[in-house]
Protein backbone atom coordinates (compact mmCIF):
# COMPACT_ATOMS: atom_id res chain seq x y z
CA UNK A 1 0.00 0.00 0.00
CA UNK A 2 1.13 3.31 -0.81
CA UNK A 3 2.05 5.96 1.89
CA UNK A 4 1.49 9.77 1.93
CA UNK A 5 2.90 12.12 4.71
CA UNK A 6 1.43 15.16 4.33
CA UNK A 7 2.97 18.07 5.72
CA UNK A 8 2.97 16.57 8.95
CA UNK A 9 4.57 18.50 12.11
CA UNK A 10 4.05 17.36 15.53
CA UNK A 11 5.24 18.73 18.96
CA UNK A 12 6.04 17.47 22.29
CA UNK A 13 4.20 20.93 24.80
CA UNK A 14 6.59 23.27 23.38
CA UNK A 15 9.51 21.43 21.95
CA UNK A 16 9.21 20.89 18.09
CA UNK A 17 9.75 17.82 16.84
CA UNK A 18 8.44 17.41 13.67
CA UNK A 19 8.00 20.42 11.23
CA UNK A 20 6.15 20.24 8.13
CA UNK A 21 7.78 16.83 7.03
CA UNK A 22 6.29 15.18 3.43
CA UNK A 23 6.89 12.15 0.98
CA UNK A 24 5.94 9.11 -0.11
CA UNK A 25 6.47 5.57 0.08
CA UNK A 26 5.62 3.37 -2.25
CA UNK A 27 4.25 -0.72 -2.51
CA UNK A 28 7.39 -2.33 -2.28
CA UNK A 29 9.80 0.56 -1.13
CA UNK A 30 12.25 0.44 1.71
CA UNK A 31 12.75 3.85 2.79
CA UNK A 32 15.33 4.48 5.02
CA UNK A 33 15.26 7.64 7.41
CA UNK A 34 18.65 9.18 8.75
CA UNK A 35 19.21 11.68 10.71
CA UNK A 36 21.19 12.44 14.25
CA UNK A 37 19.45 11.63 17.79
CA UNK A 38 16.36 14.02 18.30
CA UNK A 39 15.81 14.33 14.85
CA UNK A 40 12.33 13.15 14.93
CA UNK A 41 12.91 9.61 13.52
CA UNK A 42 10.84 7.95 15.91
CA UNK A 43 8.15 10.78 16.35
CA UNK A 44 7.47 10.52 12.43
CA UNK A 45 7.14 6.67 12.96
CA UNK A 46 4.36 6.76 15.36
CA UNK A 47 2.84 9.53 13.98
CA UNK A 48 2.48 7.15 10.92
CA UNK A 49 1.57 4.30 12.86
CA UNK A 50 -1.42 6.66 14.62
CA UNK A 51 0.35 5.92 18.25
CA UNK A 52 1.03 9.88 18.10
CA UNK A 53 -1.25 12.10 16.35
CA UNK A 54 0.06 14.93 14.65
CA UNK A 55 -1.45 18.56 15.35
CA UNK A 56 -1.12 19.58 11.46
CA UNK A 57 -0.93 17.41 8.38
CA UNK A 58 -2.16 14.25 7.69
CA UNK A 59 -0.77 10.43 6.72
CA UNK A 60 -2.63 8.14 4.21
CA UNK A 61 -2.71 4.84 3.30
CA UNK A 62 -3.71 4.39 -0.03
CA UNK A 63 -5.23 7.97 -0.04
CA UNK A 64 -7.27 6.98 2.84
CA UNK A 65 -6.27 9.44 6.02
CA UNK A 66 -5.14 6.72 8.95
CA UNK A 67 -7.34 8.86 11.63
CA UNK A 68 -10.50 7.22 9.67
CA UNK A 69 -8.96 3.58 10.48
CA UNK A 70 -10.14 1.45 14.03
CA UNK A 71 -6.82 0.92 15.66
CA UNK A 72 -8.11 -2.72 15.01
CA UNK A 73 -8.54 -2.24 10.89
CA UNK A 74 -5.10 -0.30 11.32
CA UNK A 75 -3.29 -2.93 13.37
CA UNK A 76 -4.48 -5.34 10.37
CA UNK A 77 -2.23 -2.93 7.77
CA UNK A 78 0.49 -1.60 9.49
CA UNK A 79 3.22 -3.17 11.76
CA UNK A 80 4.91 -1.36 14.60
CA UNK A 81 8.84 -2.60 15.89
CA UNK A 82 10.09 0.35 18.12
CA UNK A 83 13.18 0.89 19.39
CA UNK A 84 13.17 -0.69 22.53
CA UNK A 85 11.18 -3.27 23.73
CA UNK A 86 11.82 -3.67 27.63
CA UNK A 87 8.74 -5.57 28.76
CA UNK A 88 9.50 -9.09 28.84
CA UNK A 89 7.04 -11.08 30.45
CA UNK A 90 7.89 -15.35 29.82
CA UNK A 91 5.87 -16.01 26.98
CA UNK A 92 7.49 -18.04 24.63
CA UNK A 93 9.16 -16.97 21.32
CA UNK A 94 6.42 -18.58 19.42
CA UNK A 95 3.93 -17.27 21.63
CA UNK A 96 5.47 -14.09 21.26
CA UNK A 97 5.31 -13.77 17.77
CA UNK A 98 1.37 -15.21 17.82
CA UNK A 99 1.21 -11.74 19.48
CA UNK A 100 1.55 -10.28 15.93
CA UNK A 101 -1.55 -12.45 14.54
CA UNK A 102 -3.89 -10.46 17.56
CA UNK A 103 -5.39 -8.36 14.92
CA UNK A 104 -6.51 -11.24 12.42
CA UNK A 105 -7.63 -13.60 15.43
CA UNK A 106 -10.84 -14.12 17.49
CA UNK A 107 -9.75 -15.03 21.65
CA UNK A 108 -7.97 -18.38 19.72
CA UNK A 109 -5.62 -18.55 17.20
CA UNK A 110 -6.69 -20.37 14.11
CA UNK A 111 -4.75 -23.13 12.47
CA UNK A 112 -4.27 -20.79 9.81
CA UNK A 113 -2.73 -17.96 12.50
CA UNK A 114 -0.11 -21.13 13.82
CA UNK A 115 0.79 -22.14 10.35
CA UNK A 116 1.88 -18.00 9.80
CA UNK A 117 3.59 -18.17 13.01
CA UNK A 118 5.86 -21.44 12.61
CA UNK A 119 6.98 -19.95 9.15
CA UNK A 120 7.76 -16.56 10.20
CA UNK A 121 9.90 -18.23 12.88
CA UNK A 122 11.69 -20.22 9.89
CA UNK A 123 11.84 -17.38 7.80
CA UNK A 124 14.18 -15.96 11.31
CA UNK A 125 16.08 -18.66 11.57
CA UNK A 126 14.13 -18.67 15.56
CA UNK A 127 12.92 -22.58 15.07
CA UNK A 128 15.56 -23.85 17.67
CA UNK A 129 14.20 -21.17 20.70
CA UNK A 130 10.23 -21.37 19.48
CA UNK A 131 9.76 -22.89 23.20
CA UNK A 132 12.57 -20.78 24.82
CA UNK A 133 11.10 -17.59 26.88
CA UNK A 134 11.89 -14.71 25.28
CA UNK A 135 13.24 -13.44 29.42
CA UNK A 136 16.13 -15.45 28.65
CA UNK A 137 16.94 -14.67 25.16
CA UNK A 138 19.55 -12.84 24.54
CA UNK A 139 19.20 -8.78 22.95
CA UNK A 140 19.73 -10.23 19.30
CA UNK A 141 17.88 -13.26 19.58
CA UNK A 142 14.75 -11.07 21.57
CA UNK A 143 15.13 -8.50 18.65
CA UNK A 144 14.68 -11.15 15.94
CA UNK A 145 11.75 -12.29 17.81
CA UNK A 146 10.35 -8.70 17.85
CA UNK A 147 10.93 -8.15 14.34
CA UNK A 148 9.06 -11.70 13.81
CA UNK A 149 5.99 -10.34 16.08
CA UNK A 150 5.78 -7.87 13.16
CA UNK A 151 5.91 -10.13 10.31
CA UNK A 152 3.93 -12.36 11.62
CA UNK A 153 0.92 -9.20 11.19
CA UNK A 154 1.23 -9.77 7.63
CA UNK A 155 0.79 -6.02 7.59
CA UNK A 156 0.93 -3.80 4.49
CA UNK A 157 2.88 -1.17 6.03
CA UNK A 158 5.83 -2.06 7.76
CA UNK A 159 7.71 0.45 10.13
CA UNK A 160 11.01 -0.38 11.97
CA UNK A 161 12.65 1.42 14.33
CA UNK A 162 16.11 1.02 14.83
CA UNK A 163 15.66 -3.06 13.59
CA UNK A 164 19.43 -3.85 13.89
CA UNK A 165 19.94 -2.97 17.60
CA UNK A 166 21.79 -5.94 19.42
CA UNK A 167 21.92 -7.83 16.45
CA UNK A 168 25.30 -9.02 14.96
CA UNK A 169 26.83 -8.12 11.72
CA UNK A 170 25.87 -11.76 10.21
CA UNK A 171 22.14 -10.88 11.91
CA UNK A 172 22.04 -7.27 10.71
CA UNK A 173 22.66 -8.53 6.87
CA UNK A 174 20.14 -11.68 7.56
CA UNK A 175 17.08 -9.43 8.92
CA UNK A 176 17.51 -6.50 6.42
CA UNK A 177 17.91 -8.79 3.08
CA UNK A 178 15.03 -10.76 4.29
CA UNK A 179 12.90 -7.73 4.97
CA UNK A 180 13.61 -6.26 1.42
CA UNK A 181 12.44 -9.49 -0.37
CA UNK A 182 9.39 -9.60 1.75
CA UNK A 183 9.13 -5.57 0.45
CA UNK A 184 9.07 -6.92 -2.72
CA UNK A 185 7.20 -9.85 -2.87
CA UNK A 186 4.35 -8.87 -0.57
CA UNK A 187 4.66 -4.97 -1.99
CA UNK A 188 4.63 -3.98 1.21
CA UNK A 189 6.04 -0.35 1.84
CA UNK A 190 8.89 -0.21 4.49
CA UNK A 191 9.87 2.84 6.29
CA UNK A 192 13.04 2.20 8.97
CA UNK A 193 14.64 4.37 10.99
CA UNK A 194 18.81 3.59 11.48
CA UNK A 195 21.81 5.08 12.45
CA UNK A 196 23.63 3.04 10.15
CA UNK A 197 24.33 5.09 6.99
CA UNK A 198 26.06 2.23 5.03
CA UNK A 199 23.63 -0.32 5.81
CA UNK A 200 20.73 2.58 4.35
CA UNK A 201 22.44 3.03 1.54
CA UNK A 202 22.77 -0.98 0.44
CA UNK A 203 19.19 -2.05 1.57
CA UNK A 204 16.89 0.48 0.59
CA UNK A 205 15.22 2.58 -2.41
CA UNK A 206 14.99 5.63 -0.84
CA UNK A 207 16.78 7.83 1.60
CA UNK A 208 14.84 10.41 3.71
CA UNK A 209 16.99 12.26 5.81
CA UNK A 210 15.68 14.45 8.98
CA UNK A 211 17.44 17.14 10.98
CA UNK A 212 15.16 18.56 13.59
CA UNK A 213 12.41 17.66 12.68
CA UNK A 214 12.42 18.67 8.79
CA UNK A 215 13.68 17.08 6.13
CA UNK A 216 16.70 17.87 4.65
CA UNK A 217 17.06 15.59 2.07
CA UNK A 218 14.45 13.08 0.52
CA UNK A 219 15.50 10.94 -2.53
CA UNK A 220 16.89 8.17 -4.58
CA UNK A 221 19.78 6.66 -2.57
CA UNK A 222 22.16 7.43 -5.47
CA UNK A 223 21.18 11.08 -4.99
CA UNK A 224 22.32 11.20 -1.88
CA UNK A 225 25.12 14.14 -1.71
CA UNK A 226 28.49 13.82 1.12
CA UNK A 227 27.58 17.62 1.95
CA UNK A 228 24.51 17.37 3.38
CA UNK A 229 25.40 13.83 5.31
CA UNK A 230 28.49 16.00 6.62
CA UNK A 231 26.16 19.05 7.54
CA UNK A 232 23.39 16.89 8.90
CA UNK A 233 25.23 14.44 11.40
CA UNK A 234 28.16 17.65 11.64
CA UNK A 235 31.26 15.07 10.89
CA UNK A 236 33.70 15.30 8.41
CA UNK A 237 32.79 11.68 5.99
CA UNK A 238 34.29 10.01 3.11
CA UNK A 239 32.77 8.75 0.45
CA UNK A 240 34.81 5.35 -1.26
CA UNK A 241 33.93 2.48 -3.60
CA UNK A 242 33.75 -0.98 -1.94
CA UNK A 243 34.67 -3.40 -5.04
CA UNK A 244 31.25 -4.09 -6.16
CA UNK A 245 30.97 -0.57 -6.57
CA UNK A 246 28.72 0.39 -3.76
CA UNK A 247 28.97 3.43 -2.45
CA UNK A 248 30.71 3.29 1.87
CA UNK A 249 30.47 6.16 4.23
CA UNK A 250 33.28 6.44 6.47
CA UNK A 251 33.62 9.19 8.96
CA UNK A 252 36.74 10.92 9.39
CA UNK A 253 38.42 11.20 12.56
CA UNK B 1 -16.24 -28.51 48.80
CA UNK B 2 -18.43 -31.23 50.28
CA UNK B 3 -15.22 -31.96 52.74
CA UNK B 4 -14.88 -28.55 53.81
CA UNK B 5 -19.02 -28.86 54.65
CA UNK B 6 -18.29 -32.08 56.47
CA UNK B 7 -15.77 -30.17 58.97
CA UNK B 8 -16.40 -27.65 61.93
CA UNK B 9 -17.57 -27.30 65.14
CA UNK B 10 -19.98 -29.79 64.79
CA UNK B 11 -18.86 -32.43 62.63
CA UNK B 12 -21.27 -34.05 60.51
CA UNK B 13 -20.28 -37.04 58.43
CA UNK B 14 -19.71 -37.30 54.63
CA UNK B 15 -23.15 -39.01 53.69
CA UNK B 16 -25.02 -36.51 56.26
CA UNK B 17 -23.87 -33.73 53.99
CA UNK B 18 -24.65 -35.37 50.84
CA UNK B 19 -28.01 -36.49 51.99
CA UNK B 20 -28.78 -32.50 53.26
CA UNK B 21 -27.44 -30.84 50.39
CA UNK B 22 -30.48 -32.67 48.75
CA UNK B 23 -32.47 -32.73 51.17
CA UNK B 24 -34.75 -29.58 49.13
CA UNK B 25 -35.15 -32.05 46.20
CA UNK B 26 -37.03 -34.95 47.80
CA UNK B 27 -37.98 -34.01 50.85
CA UNK B 28 -39.69 -37.24 51.88
CA UNK B 29 -37.68 -39.86 50.55
CA UNK B 30 -34.78 -38.86 53.02
CA UNK B 31 -34.53 -39.01 56.21
CA UNK B 32 -32.09 -36.87 57.44
CA UNK B 33 -31.33 -35.22 60.71
CA UNK B 34 -33.21 -31.76 60.77
CA UNK B 35 -30.08 -30.36 62.77
CA UNK B 36 -27.61 -31.10 60.32
CA UNK B 37 -29.98 -29.62 57.34
CA UNK B 38 -29.87 -26.82 59.41
CA UNK B 39 -26.19 -26.75 59.93
CA UNK B 40 -25.64 -27.50 56.17
CA UNK B 41 -27.87 -25.56 54.65
CA UNK B 42 -27.84 -21.74 56.76
CA UNK B 43 -24.24 -22.16 58.10
CA UNK B 44 -21.83 -24.30 56.31
CA UNK B 45 -23.01 -24.26 52.45
CA UNK B 46 -23.01 -20.66 52.22
CA UNK B 47 -19.70 -20.36 53.94
CA UNK B 48 -18.31 -22.58 51.16
CA UNK B 49 -19.96 -21.24 48.42
CA UNK B 50 -19.05 -17.99 49.16
CA UNK B 51 -15.38 -18.82 49.49
CA UNK B 52 -15.18 -20.08 46.28
CA UNK B 53 -17.38 -17.21 44.54
CA UNK B 54 -15.02 -14.57 46.49
CA UNK B 55 -11.78 -16.20 46.29
CA UNK B 56 -12.66 -16.83 42.35
CA UNK B 57 -13.87 -13.15 41.95
CA UNK B 58 -10.46 -11.55 43.80
CA UNK B 59 -8.14 -13.94 41.74
CA UNK B 60 -9.93 -13.12 38.36
CA UNK B 61 -9.55 -9.10 39.40
CA UNK B 62 -6.22 -9.59 40.86
CA UNK B 63 -5.03 -10.93 37.62
CA UNK B 64 -6.42 -8.52 35.32
CA UNK B 65 -5.20 -5.60 37.34
CA UNK B 66 -1.77 -6.91 37.53
CA UNK B 67 -1.29 -6.77 33.80
CA UNK B 68 -2.91 -3.83 33.00
CA UNK B 69 -1.19 -2.06 35.34
CA UNK B 70 1.94 -4.05 34.68
CA UNK B 71 2.87 -4.27 38.48
CA UNK B 72 3.52 -7.35 40.08
CA UNK B 73 2.24 -5.73 43.26
CA UNK B 74 -1.04 -5.09 42.03
CA UNK B 75 -4.29 -6.35 43.66
CA UNK B 76 -7.64 -5.62 44.06
CA UNK B 77 -6.47 -3.21 47.19
CA UNK B 78 -4.01 -1.40 45.14
CA UNK B 79 -6.54 0.13 43.91
CA UNK B 80 -7.93 1.26 47.19
CA UNK B 81 -11.00 -0.89 47.43
CA UNK B 82 -10.33 -2.48 50.35
CA UNK B 83 -10.06 0.21 52.40
CA UNK B 84 -12.67 2.41 51.00
CA UNK B 85 -14.94 -0.40 51.83
CA UNK B 86 -13.90 -0.44 55.03
CA UNK B 87 -14.30 3.11 55.11
CA UNK B 88 -17.88 2.59 54.22
CA UNK B 89 -18.93 0.14 56.44
CA UNK B 90 -17.40 2.49 59.57
CA UNK B 91 -19.46 5.21 58.24
CA UNK B 92 -22.31 3.11 58.68
CA UNK B 93 -21.48 1.09 61.76
CA UNK B 94 -20.35 4.44 63.46
CA UNK B 95 -21.74 7.21 62.00
CA UNK B 96 -25.02 5.57 61.08
CA UNK B 97 -25.48 4.89 64.89
CA UNK B 98 -24.31 8.04 66.08
CA UNK B 99 -26.59 10.50 64.11
CA UNK B 100 -29.61 8.46 64.44
CA UNK B 101 -28.99 6.98 67.88
CA UNK B 102 -31.03 3.83 68.91
CA UNK B 103 -33.38 3.80 66.09
CA UNK B 104 -29.86 3.67 63.54
CA UNK B 105 -28.83 0.86 65.94
CA UNK B 106 -31.85 -0.97 65.48
CA UNK B 107 -31.70 -0.59 61.73
CA UNK B 108 -27.89 -1.28 61.75
CA UNK B 109 -28.55 -4.97 63.67
CA UNK B 110 -31.70 -5.41 61.88
CA UNK B 111 -30.36 -4.27 58.56
CA UNK B 112 -27.15 -5.09 58.03
CA UNK B 113 -27.44 -4.24 54.30
CA UNK B 114 -27.30 -0.71 55.30
CA UNK B 115 -23.09 -1.55 55.84
CA UNK B 116 -23.03 -3.53 52.74
CA UNK B 117 -24.37 -0.68 50.87
CA UNK B 118 -22.34 1.52 52.40
CA UNK B 119 -18.92 -0.36 51.95
CA UNK B 120 -19.97 -1.32 48.16
CA UNK B 121 -21.13 2.82 47.42
CA UNK B 122 -17.82 3.87 48.63
CA UNK B 123 -15.68 1.76 47.13
CA UNK B 124 -17.62 2.75 43.92
CA UNK B 125 -16.60 6.26 45.06
CA UNK B 126 -12.82 5.77 45.49
CA UNK B 127 -12.36 3.68 41.97
CA UNK B 128 -14.42 6.15 39.99
CA UNK B 129 -12.09 8.69 41.59
CA UNK B 130 -8.67 6.69 40.52
CA UNK B 131 -10.63 6.09 37.13
CA UNK B 132 -10.94 9.71 36.29
CA UNK B 133 -7.62 10.77 38.15
CA UNK B 134 -5.74 8.43 36.09
CA UNK B 135 -7.83 8.94 32.84
CA UNK B 136 -7.04 12.58 32.95
CA UNK B 137 -3.24 11.65 32.76
CA UNK B 138 -2.89 9.09 29.90
CA UNK B 139 -4.28 6.32 32.28
CA UNK B 140 -0.44 5.24 32.69
CA UNK B 141 0.37 2.18 34.83
CA UNK B 142 2.03 4.56 37.44
CA UNK B 143 -0.23 7.43 37.83
CA UNK B 144 -2.83 4.28 38.38
CA UNK B 145 -0.96 2.96 41.02
CA UNK B 146 -0.09 6.24 43.00
CA UNK B 147 -3.95 7.50 42.68
CA UNK B 148 -4.56 4.04 44.32
CA UNK B 149 -2.33 3.94 46.79
CA UNK B 150 -3.21 8.28 47.64
CA UNK B 151 -6.74 7.29 47.41
CA UNK B 152 -6.13 3.85 50.02
CA UNK B 153 -3.74 6.63 52.52
CA UNK B 154 -7.19 9.18 52.06
CA UNK B 155 -9.61 6.42 53.32
CA UNK B 156 -7.34 4.71 56.09
CA UNK B 157 -6.91 8.09 57.65
CA UNK B 158 -10.83 8.51 57.26
CA UNK B 159 -11.45 5.62 59.00
CA UNK B 160 -8.82 5.90 61.50
CA UNK B 161 -10.74 9.26 62.40
CA UNK B 162 -14.49 7.72 62.92
CA UNK B 163 -12.77 5.50 65.11
CA UNK B 164 -11.39 7.61 67.22
CA UNK B 165 -14.64 9.40 67.71
CA UNK B 166 -16.80 5.88 67.87
CA UNK B 167 -17.16 4.15 71.00
CA UNK B 168 -15.41 1.20 72.06
CA UNK B 169 -18.07 -1.46 70.57
CA UNK B 170 -18.09 0.67 67.40
CA UNK B 171 -14.33 0.50 66.74
CA UNK B 172 -14.53 -3.03 67.74
CA UNK B 173 -17.24 -4.00 65.33
CA UNK B 174 -15.33 -1.60 62.59
CA UNK B 175 -12.51 -4.16 63.41
CA UNK B 176 -13.94 -7.28 63.23
CA UNK B 177 -15.59 -6.00 60.04
CA UNK B 178 -12.18 -5.60 58.56
CA UNK B 179 -10.95 -8.54 59.28
CA UNK B 180 -13.31 -10.76 56.94
CA UNK B 181 -15.70 -13.25 58.02
CA UNK B 182 -17.39 -15.40 55.28
CA UNK B 183 -20.35 -16.76 58.22
CA UNK B 184 -21.68 -13.25 57.28
CA UNK B 185 -22.67 -14.43 53.68
CA UNK B 186 -26.51 -15.41 53.13
CA UNK B 187 -27.75 -16.43 50.34
CA UNK B 188 -28.98 -13.19 48.82
CA UNK B 189 -25.26 -12.45 49.18
CA UNK B 190 -23.78 -15.23 47.05
CA UNK B 191 -26.50 -15.19 44.06
CA UNK B 192 -25.82 -11.19 44.06
CA UNK B 193 -21.48 -12.62 43.99
CA UNK B 194 -22.42 -15.22 41.83
CA UNK B 195 -23.64 -12.47 39.56
CA UNK B 196 -21.06 -10.33 38.98
CA UNK B 197 -18.61 -12.87 38.49
CA UNK B 198 -21.17 -14.71 35.65
CA UNK B 199 -21.49 -11.04 33.95
CA UNK B 200 -17.29 -10.18 34.24
CA UNK B 201 -15.37 -12.94 34.50
CA UNK B 202 -16.46 -14.27 30.83
CA UNK B 203 -15.73 -10.55 29.73
CA UNK B 204 -12.59 -10.79 30.88
CA UNK B 205 -11.80 -14.14 29.12
CA UNK B 206 -12.75 -12.27 26.16
CA UNK B 207 -10.87 -9.72 26.32
CA UNK B 208 -7.24 -12.41 26.94
CA UNK B 209 -5.64 -11.70 23.56
CA UNK B 210 -5.73 -7.64 24.41
CA UNK B 211 -4.31 -8.14 27.52
CA UNK B 212 -1.38 -10.64 26.13
CA UNK B 213 -0.89 -7.65 23.81
CA UNK B 214 -0.81 -5.60 26.92
CA UNK B 215 2.53 -7.89 27.89
CA UNK B 216 4.37 -6.52 25.18
CA UNK B 217 3.76 -2.98 26.19
CA UNK B 218 1.47 -0.20 25.50
CA UNK B 219 2.63 1.26 22.19
CA UNK B 220 2.83 -2.09 20.81
CA UNK B 221 -0.23 -2.97 22.08
CA UNK B 222 -1.39 0.00 20.40
CA UNK B 223 -0.08 -1.04 17.20
CA UNK B 224 -1.59 -4.28 17.67
CA UNK B 225 -4.93 -2.76 17.38
CA UNK B 226 -5.57 -2.85 21.73
CA UNK B 227 -6.99 0.95 22.49
CA UNK B 228 -5.10 0.30 25.80
CA UNK B 229 -6.49 3.32 27.82
CA UNK B 230 -10.01 2.10 27.34
CA UNK B 231 -9.17 -1.44 28.20
CA UNK B 232 -7.53 -0.28 31.01
CA UNK B 233 -9.73 1.79 32.63
CA UNK B 234 -12.49 -1.12 31.84
CA UNK B 235 -10.31 -3.73 33.69
CA UNK B 236 -10.24 -1.25 36.37
CA UNK B 237 -13.87 -0.90 36.50
CA UNK B 238 -14.21 -4.74 36.44
CA UNK B 239 -11.96 -5.43 38.90
CA UNK B 240 -13.55 -2.78 41.21
CA UNK B 241 -16.87 -4.24 40.65
CA UNK B 242 -15.57 -8.03 41.38
CA UNK B 243 -13.61 -7.28 44.08
CA UNK B 244 -16.24 -4.92 46.18
CA UNK B 245 -19.07 -7.12 45.62
CA UNK B 246 -18.10 -10.08 47.51
CA UNK B 247 -16.23 -7.65 49.93
CA UNK B 248 -18.92 -5.61 50.89
CA UNK B 249 -20.60 -8.57 52.25
CA UNK B 250 -17.71 -10.56 53.80
CA UNK B 251 -15.29 -7.74 54.91
CA UNK B 252 -12.15 -7.22 53.52
CA UNK B 253 -9.99 -10.78 52.53
CA UNK B 254 -5.98 -9.98 51.78
CA UNK B 255 -3.80 -11.83 49.56
CA UNK B 256 -6.02 -13.60 47.45
CA UNK B 257 -6.20 -11.05 44.80
CA UNK B 258 -2.43 -11.03 44.98
CA UNK B 259 -1.21 -14.53 45.47
CA UNK B 260 -4.17 -15.97 43.11
CA UNK B 261 -2.82 -14.52 39.74
CA UNK B 262 0.96 -15.03 40.59
CA UNK B 263 0.38 -19.02 41.83
CA UNK B 264 -1.27 -19.29 38.47
CA UNK B 265 1.60 -17.49 36.48
CA UNK B 266 4.27 -19.13 37.84
CA UNK B 267 2.26 -22.63 37.62
CA UNK B 268 1.10 -22.12 33.79
CA UNK B 269 2.71 -19.13 32.26
CA UNK B 270 1.42 -15.76 31.13
CA UNK B 271 -0.84 -16.49 28.58
CA UNK B 272 -4.04 -14.95 29.57
CA UNK B 273 -6.24 -17.28 27.86
CA UNK B 274 -5.35 -19.81 30.19
CA UNK B 275 -4.03 -17.44 32.99
CA UNK B 276 -7.74 -15.95 33.57
CA UNK B 277 -9.69 -19.31 34.66
CA UNK B 278 -6.73 -20.30 36.53
CA UNK B 279 -6.49 -17.59 38.37
CA UNK B 280 -10.09 -18.02 38.92
CA UNK B 281 -9.58 -21.64 40.27
CA UNK B 282 -6.39 -20.87 42.24
CA UNK B 283 -8.25 -18.21 43.89
CA UNK B 284 -11.63 -20.13 44.43
CA UNK B 285 -9.18 -23.33 46.19
CA UNK B 286 -6.95 -20.81 48.41
CA UNK B 287 -9.76 -18.68 49.76
CA UNK B 288 -11.59 -22.23 50.62
CA UNK B 289 -8.80 -23.94 51.93
CA UNK B 290 -7.93 -20.94 54.44
CA UNK B 291 -11.65 -20.90 55.25
CA UNK B 292 -11.76 -25.00 55.97
CA UNK B 293 -8.54 -24.46 57.78
CA UNK B 294 -9.82 -21.06 59.73
CA UNK B 295 -12.77 -23.56 60.89
CA UNK B 296 -11.06 -26.46 62.35
CA UNK B 297 -7.67 -25.11 63.31
CA UNK B 298 -8.54 -23.52 66.92
CA UNK B 299 -12.06 -25.27 67.08
CA UNK B 300 -14.84 -24.79 68.32
CA UNK B 301 -13.52 -21.24 67.52
CA UNK B 302 -13.47 -19.90 64.03
CA UNK B 303 -10.81 -17.40 62.94
CA UNK B 304 -11.26 -14.77 60.52
CA UNK B 305 -10.61 -16.01 57.30
CA UNK B 306 -8.67 -12.79 56.57
CA UNK B 307 -5.88 -13.66 58.91
CA UNK B 308 -5.55 -17.32 57.78
CA UNK B 309 -4.82 -16.88 53.98
CA UNK B 310 -1.89 -14.29 54.99
CA UNK B 311 -0.92 -17.25 57.56
CA UNK B 312 -1.48 -19.95 54.78
CA UNK B 313 -0.95 -17.89 51.32
CA UNK B 314 2.33 -16.51 52.38
CA UNK B 315 4.40 -19.50 52.79
CA UNK B 316 2.75 -21.28 50.16
CA UNK B 317 3.72 -18.09 47.78
CA UNK B 318 7.24 -18.15 49.16
CA UNK B 319 7.95 -21.15 48.52
CA UNK B 320 7.02 -21.12 44.61
CA UNK B 321 9.00 -18.21 44.58
CA UNK B 322 11.91 -19.72 45.88
CA UNK B 323 11.82 -23.17 44.31
CA UNK B 324 10.79 -21.81 40.93
CA UNK B 325 14.29 -21.40 38.63
CA UNK B 326 13.09 -19.41 35.98
CA UNK B 327 11.92 -15.57 36.19
CA UNK B 328 8.17 -15.52 35.80
CA UNK B 329 7.78 -11.57 35.88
Amino acid sequence: MKIEVLGVSFSYDSLKALDNVTFTVNPGEVVSLLGPNGSGKTTLLKCICNILKPKVGVVTIDGKNIQVYSRADLAKIVGYVPQIEDSKFPLTVFEWVLLGRKPHMGIAPTEKDIEIVEKTIKELGLEKLAFRKVNELSGGEWRKAVIARALAQQPKVLLLDEPTNHLDLKHQIEVLKLIRNLAYKRKIAVIMATHDINLALRFSDKIVVLNKGKIVFCGFREEIKPAILEKTFEVKIEVVKDSKGEFIVIPKM
Amino acid sequence: MVVSVCVGTASISLSEVVRAIVFPLAPEKLRVDYFAVNIVWNLRLPRVVMAVLAGACFGVAGCILQVVLRNPLASPYTVGVASSAAFGAALAIILGAGITGWWGQVMIYKNPYFIVASAFAMSMVCSLAIMVLSFYKGASPGTTVLAGIAMTYIFSALTSLLQYFGTTEQVAAVVFWTFGNLGKAGWFDIVLTFFALLTLAPVTYFLSSSYNAVLAGDEVAASLGVNVRALRIVSLAMASLLTATPISFVGTIGFIGLLAPHIARMTIGSDHRFLIPSSLLTGSILLLAADTIARIIVSPLILPVGIVTAFMGVPLFLYLLLTRREKYW
